[in-house]
């Protein structure tokens, strides 16, 4: 990459990394595992936008492409049996946590193999078998659950530490900072991740706060704050991995602040129209730094084949591929019913 | 007069009293540059400027409660929240302040604030961006809760609201932002709080009902006729203050009444109407006042279930013909 | 053993009651002397106590059914004790005596409206217009029968009689009616009756009341109560009740005065009339009144007479047969006060007069005794200072 694109990259991602060399702990599978995560996200939300788009899913469908170094990153940092919480942007975290994508498109398509057996929608898949404690769609309502979750861990003694993914809209919503203030105050294991895309559906980030940088917010509560670049898995993967680490060892939460960029509308049917035509010129050269460009760079640069790639590519392809049939051709409508089922615990139907 | 849809009767409403008095301001999440996601806002920051038109953060429970501080300080905000949904973090400010002021300070604050708030579910939104929480703001006192239909009712109560002293819940039905009809031009055109209107004039049966459920009750009473049913339906506009001397009238032209709205029906609106029917109405009643509305469900995200939980023509049909039944 | 609640017989007229409402559920704990069911009785709606303690095991009758006096009611069982579920349905060892004639008023009414659990299925605004229209809702039909009764019932029923007024309109009898038929048939067909008739003048009656009148609203029913106590006092073996082979005389003068309410004629009893004064009367009789007209009279306040006056001279009415209120053995029917020409020292003049008719049975007492009271009732009334004697 020359320098003149490097600073263009560097003026709107200021913590821009490049990927240099594999972190401590990862080996070149683990990267290619990393690589097939990520475009198993991309081809997903791909799929996601199309499928949408021919109404054969419905509501409101926030895409996560772009933002695939975070998910990726972060989650290979998890142990098994670590919690998350996610948001409306949420279907990366899923597939990042091992989420099924047949079962994730069974419940875009609101059928009853779903994992939310077509009730949730987009917008609050949760495989709580993996420890994802769910997609909310209210802005940073997944933030205090994730400490609550973290409570659990520290009474119950199990070792495991919990991880909300929320967004720079969240951090000005109050649970966020009560949330920090309680966590860091009884050195919870918990890791707060700001995935920052710098855009709140129409309302840039910078146009409604003073201070831009969220993880000196830590500071203030008394917890570390770090900020990594959020299209580089391995920043985020080393800067999760750390923050784990000291929760796990009962040193308390860690804010960590992953800037990246939505590259497109905050939902696949928006058009971006508030956004001026220089903004979207300016971020263009980000397409140089998005994730999947440049793990693939890396592997091609560390001696993987070119062939090798494509054909993680292609097996991401016809993975989503097979699970979008497997949701359309396999999966059955939910029977009315189930309209009473699960609202109360234990099989009781209260009308 | 002129053809409008609720989307811009909205917005010209906005427009209007912004220009008519200079401390009207507008304040929610994408209120400004975008003009708010369904477009009720647009061009009024590029008219009004940035200082009265204002991009909030995400922040609810403060833009919300900043609100009530500017309205008690001179100013009448509009504050929106986008989704009715996420009113439960502004309700702290709403319940207890906005509603509140006034009254614990001995009568010295005026709280001239309007909250908009979109409600309505259908089209897969499922739970946390469908609900009509109406109900809550009924219960209470302190509050005026508007819920109007048409887009000239829209544009009227809006204007009306802004100009009232007391703080102002307006429902507006995400469903109904595309619904048009003839809107009057002139700019002082205002739509007094608290009266209901006749939406159709019927001698056998009553239908009380407000904001998208209107529209259904209208398409009901169309096929009731067919079948020889004459229906009236009462658009209450407004919730609280609720105009019971037009639904009593009514009652007493047809001895029967069904309520529909489209919120839960537990606990809803209709439960409170009918109550009251009881205790004022009692003898007009020629058989039992039912209450349609959505099952008491989250709504869920499948279509075929979303549209099981809410209320459609044929609900109030069935509810038409089980009151004419004298079953 | 199962043991048994059963319908107890709580007044002296009481044959059978329609159940309204358990009071106590199977599984439900009760005492002997718990109210456990309600019931309308003869005179009233009356919650009616258990007969026995236990455990409720099975309810025998339901809302609606028209229950004898001593059939069993409820099965009872102390606690871990088994119940055979149909224990209820067999015969018992004795079969109470009034068993023989079950469910009479399910025989009577066939209930065209539409009747449910004992009462009519009408829509409060059907109700009001048939109210107002002096229609009994028991005459009301819906148009389709086990729907509910309403305003176009009584929009047909009003019209119906021009539209198709040959065949008339059959109106059933209501629950009150019932009683009231039966019981005045009985008095009518048991009792020899033979009715006395005097003419009062009311001259110092009508003064004493307006005097009365400052001190509180007093009526002229509280006046010949007090009159006919007084009269009764002179001939106190005359205060009795028939029973069967002869009759009991009563200590307590108990005096019944006709109300008539929107549900029928009712008969509260003003008791011990002989010890109290017009004012205190007035008191009583005011608030019993105001029971009968809204539904409340107890049994109790509708029972033990010795008794009645019926007054129907407010509706303008001069002179009447009335019927005794078994097992009563006398009635004064009361007629209208009206200014009539009177010979009064060989000279007409104009007095203010009313009828009074005296019915009494002839197996009790001959017409010379009851001769005799009346002609004291009248002393009474002519000349009230008399009560005081």
């Amino acid at each position: 990459m020359d320098k003149k694109t490097c600073e263009e990259i560097k003026a709107i991602i200021p913590c821009y990394t490049p990927m240099e060399a594999l972190p401590e702990g990862l080996s070149l599978d683990d990267c290619k595992q990393m690589f097939f995560d990520i475009c198993q996200i991309r081809e997903f939300e791909l799929k996601v936008k199309d499928l949408w788009r021919a109404n054969k899913i419905r509501g409101l469908c926030h895409a996560y492409y772009y933002g695939e170094a975070i998910a990726v990153g972060a989650c290979h940092a998890l142990a098994e049996g670590d919690y998350i919480t996610s948001t409306h942007r949420g279907h990366g975290h899923a597939l990042a946590r091992g989420a099924s994508p047949a079962r994730m498109f069974a419940e875009l398509f609101g059928k009853v193999e779903g994992y939310n057996n077509g009730k949730g929608g987009s917008m609050h898949i949760a495989d709580v078998e993996s420890g994802i404690l769910g997609a909310t769609g209210i802005v940073g309502s997944g933030i205090a659950p994730a400490a609550g979750a973290a409570l659990s861990a520290k009474l119950l003694k199990n070792g495991r530490v919990s991880l909300s993914f929320f967004g720079d809209g969240a951090v000005n919503q109050g649970p966020f900072s009560e949330t920090m203030n309680m966590a860091a105050a009884w050195d919870l294991p918990m890791v707060f991740l700001c995935e920052y895309n710098q855009w709140a559906i129409g309302t840039d980030y910078w146009r409604v706060t003073k201070e831009h940088d969220v993880y000196k917010r830590a500071k203030g509560f008394g917890m570390p704050g770090v900020q990594v670049d959020g299209f580089n898995v391995f920043a985020v993967y080393q800067a999760v991995r750390e923050a784990v680490e000291r929760a796990r060892a009962g040193q308390g939460p860690t804010l960590v602040e992953a800037r990246y960029m939505r590259m497109q509308g905050h939902h696949v049917g928006d058009d971006q129209s508030y956004r001026s035509p220089e903004d979207i010129q300016r971020i263009q050269v980000l397409y140089q730094a998005e994730p999947l460009v440049r793990t693939r760079t890396f592997l091609e640069e560390a001696g993987t084949p070119a062939a090798e790639l494509d054909g993680i590519q292609e097996r991401a392809r016809s993975v989503i591929q097979a699970a979008v049939e497997y949701a359309d051709t396999q999966c059955r409508e939910p029977s009315l019913d189930t309209l009473y089922q699960d609202i109360y615990a234990d099989g009781e139907i209260i009308m | 007069m002129s053809v409008k849809t609720v989307r811009e009767a909205l917005n010209e409403a906005l427009f209007e009293e912004m220009a008519r008095d200079s401390r009207v301001i507008v304040m929610g999440c994408d209120n400004g540059v975008k003009g708010n996601p369904f477009g009720v806002t647009l061009g009024l920051a590029k008219e009004f400027g940035f200082d009265r038109v204002i991009d909030t953060p995400i922040s609810e429970p403060a833009f919300t409660g900043m609100g009530v501080g500017a309205a008690a300080t001179g100013l009448r905000p509009v504050v929106e929240i986008m989704f009715c949904d996420w009113v439960t973090l502004a309700m702290d400010q709403i319940v207890n302040m906005a509603a509140k002021m006034r009254y614990m300070f001995g009568g010295k604050v005026d709280m001239p604030l309007v909250v908009r708030v979109p409600i309505g579910a259908g089209g897969g939104q499922a739970a946390q961006h469908s609900q009509s929480l109406e109900a809550w703001f009924n219960h209470v006192p302190g509050l005026k809760v508007v819920a109007p239909y048409t887009p000239a009712d829209c544009k009227g109560l809006l204007k009306a609201a802004i100009r009232d002293n007391n703080p102002v819940i307006f429902l507006e039905n995400k469903r109904t932002y595309a619904v048009k009809g003839e809107v009057p031009d002139e700019p002082d055109y205002v739509v007094e709080i608290g009266r209901a209107a006749l939406a159709r004039q019927g001698t056998d049966i009553t239908l009380v009902t407000y904001s998208s459920m209107v529209r259904t009750c209208l398409q009901a009473a169309e096929k009731l006729a067919e079948e020889g049913v004459s229906c009236e339906v009462v658009d209450l506009r407004t919730l609280l203050p609720l105009d019971y001397d037009t639904v009593i009238a009514s009652v007493a032209r047809t001895g029967r009444v069904v309520v529909v709205h489209e919120a839960a029906k537990r606990g809803g609106m209709g439960s409170d109407i009918v109550a009251e029917l009881n205790e004022r109405a009692f003898d007009l009643l020629d058989a039992p006042p039912l209450r349609v509305g959505a099952l008491n469900i989250p709504i869920p995200y499948n279509a075929a279930l979303e549209d099981a939980v809410l209320p459609g023509v044929q609900d109030v049909l069935d509810a038409v013909r089980k009151s004419l039944s004298n079953e | 053993m199962p043991k048994y609640l059963i319908l107890p017989k709580i007044g002296m007229n009481m044959e059978e009651a329609v159940i309204s409402e358990w009071l106590v559920q199977p599984g439900d704990r009760v005492e002997k002397e718990q109210m456990v069911v309600r019931a309308e009785t003869d005179k009233a709606v009356q919650d009616l106590f258990a007969t026995e303690s236990g455990i409720v095991r099975k309810l025998l009758v339901k809302p609606g059914d028209v229950v004898p006096c001593q059939q069993r009611i409820a099965v009872l069982t102390e606690e871990g004790e088994d119940c055979d579920p149909d224990g209820g349905e067999e015969p018992s060892a004795a079969p109470p005596p009034t068993a023989e004639k079950p469910a009479a008023a399910a025989s009577i009414a066939p209930a065209p409206a539409a009747r449910e659990k004992g009462r009519i299925r009408i829509s409060p605004l059907a109700r009001k217009m048939a109210r107002e229209l002096g229609i009994a809702p028991e005459a009301l039909t819906p148009a389709q029968p086990g729907k509910r009764i309403v305003k176009a019932d009584v929009l047909r029923f009003r019209q119906r009689p021009a539209a198709a007024g040959e065949a008339g309109v059959f109106v059933p009898l209501s629950r009150r009616r019932q009683v009231i038929a039966k019981r005045m048939a009985a008095s009518a067909g048991e009792k020899p009756r033979v009715t006395l008739s005097a003419t009062v003048d009311c001259g110092e009656l009508i003064g004493w009341r307006e005097r009365l009148k400052q001190e509180r609203k007093v009526t002229y029913n509280e006046l010949l109560v007090k009159a006919c106590a007084c009269a009764l006092g002179r001939y106190p073996e005359m205060n009795c009740v028939s029973e069967p082979g002869g009759h009991r005389v009563m200590p307590s003068v108990n005096i019944g005065v006709a109300v008539d309410t929107p549900e029928g004629l009712l008969v509260p009893v003003l008791k011990e009339t002989q010890r109290k004064g017009v004012l205190q009367l007035a008191e009583e009789f005011a608030q019993l009144v105001e029971k009968a007209r809204n539904g409340s009279l107890t049994l109790d306040e509708m029972t033990g007479g010795t008794f009645s006056i019926s007054n129907l001279g407010m509706l303008g009415v001069e002179r009447f047969d009335p019927i005794i209120n078994a097992p009563e053995c006398l009635i004064l029917g009361v007629g209208c006060m009206k200014e009539i020409p009177v010979v009064v020292d060989h000279q007409v003049c104009i007095r203010t007069c009313m009828q009074l008719s005296l019915a009494f049975d002839h197996t009790a007492f001959d017409g010379a005794a009851a001769a005799r009271l009346l002609a004291e009732i009248k002393r009474m009334l002519e000349c009230p200072v008399l009560m005081l004697s």
